[in-house]
């Protein structure tokens, strides 16, 4: 199960990153989008203690959140606050994936959802859908 | 069931009848040609393989999944064919996801491993979608999203029986299509 627990890390750390990352994009937004950006950041964290106690059930220490996240561009606008929080989205649906590729069913099933969940809030933030949320390009055959 | 890639049947006779002629014309190359593509995901499908010297298995559970997935996704992208062809003024983001769709087909296709010296027969066509669109757009549009969530839905049931790469994909598409169903208002 070391593989599952490795997982479950990886997701709790971006939804942890995510957490961090709505709060930096909801002081740029306003009106509907700081609603949305607003129960995003409640999702996120409900995710970040249910993947806790997942991975204290398993019998391992949950990493800690970071102090600090360092956003991959200058966040200073409401558009910026937008790409920010799809780009965190996208983190999170290919933190999920890894969960997938576990032999444990259930969790593969849950990681499923859990991409299922992150790629409609990405596709919100982005403005469109792609065909292959959480999937690097490198893995997908000509 | 005449469209295995890779032997005539297993050993508990998953797969249609097999005559002795067709047996004794299984060449020895191509017995291992199978057997190359079939172990490998027959174990990491299953740690518990069964006997190791009862014969080439039938279609291993991975390649099945994936004929399934081929399946239900040229049945979607039929689908969006006839809800645009009915409807041409539905909105371009239609055309979009028809072609995100045909992005997953020709992907999951892509791992359709076919050994050498079997005759890849076609993967089984979809058959006609079971009713013509609706007559309005919109609810053309609400049996596209509705299609959709479907369609995400039996890609999780195939998870359990795929190998980690395959998982993946079919949860990445099944995430592309909850995307769809939402932009074309499927509610939640």
């Amino acid at each position: 199960m070391a593989g599952a627990v490795s997982a479950l890390q990886a997701v709790l750390s971006a939804e942890n990153a995510a957490v961090y990352g709505y709060g930096l994009a909801g002081a740029l937004l306003s009106g509907g989008q700081l609603a949305t950006a607003q129960q995003d950041w409640n999702d996120h964290r409900a995710a970040c203690a249910e993947l806790t106690a997942m991975i204290t059930k398993r019998g391992a220490k949950p990493a800690p959140a970071a102090a600090a996240y360092r956003p991959p561009f200058p966040v200073n606008s409401a558009g910026a606050a937008m790409s920010l929080a799809a780009k965190l989205e996208e983190g999170v649906v290919a933190a999920y994936l890894g969960l997938v590729a576990v032999d444990d069913a259930a969790l593969r099933s849950f990681g499923a959802q859990g991409m299922q969940t992150a790629a409609v809030r990405a596709a919100y933030w982005r403005g469109s859908t792609i065909a292959f949320p959480g999937m690097s390009p490198t893995v997908l055959r000509k | 069931m005449a469209d295995t890639p890779v032997g005539p049947e297993g050993p508990d006779g998953f797969e249609g009848p097999v005559t002795a002629a067709g047996r004794a014309g299984l060449s020895r190359r191509r017995l291992l040609a199978a057997g190359t593509l079939a172990v490998p995901l027959a174990a990491v499908a299953s740690c518990g393989a069964p006997n190791p010297l009862a014969g080439p298995p039938g279609p291993s559970p991975e390649v099945r999944t994936l004929r399934a997935a081929i399946a239900a996704e040229q049945a979607l992208i039929a689908r969006y064919r006839a809800a645009l062809a009915a409807h041409p003024g539905l909105p371009g983001s239609v055309q979009t996801f028809l072609a995100q769709h045909e992005q997953h087909l020709s992907q999951l296709k892509s791992r359709l491993v076919v050994p050498p010296h079997v005759t890849p027969s076609p993967v089984a066509s979809p058959s006609a979608p079971a009713s013509a669109p609706p007559a309005s757009a919109s609810a053309t549009q609400g049996s596209l999203a509705t299609a959709e969530r479907s369609a995400a839905a039996a890609q999780l049931g195939r998870l359990a029986s795929a190998t980690p790469s395959l998982a993946q994909l079919l949860a990445s598409i099944a995430a592309s299509e909850i995307t769809h169903a939402v932009a074309l208002g499927g509610g939640s």
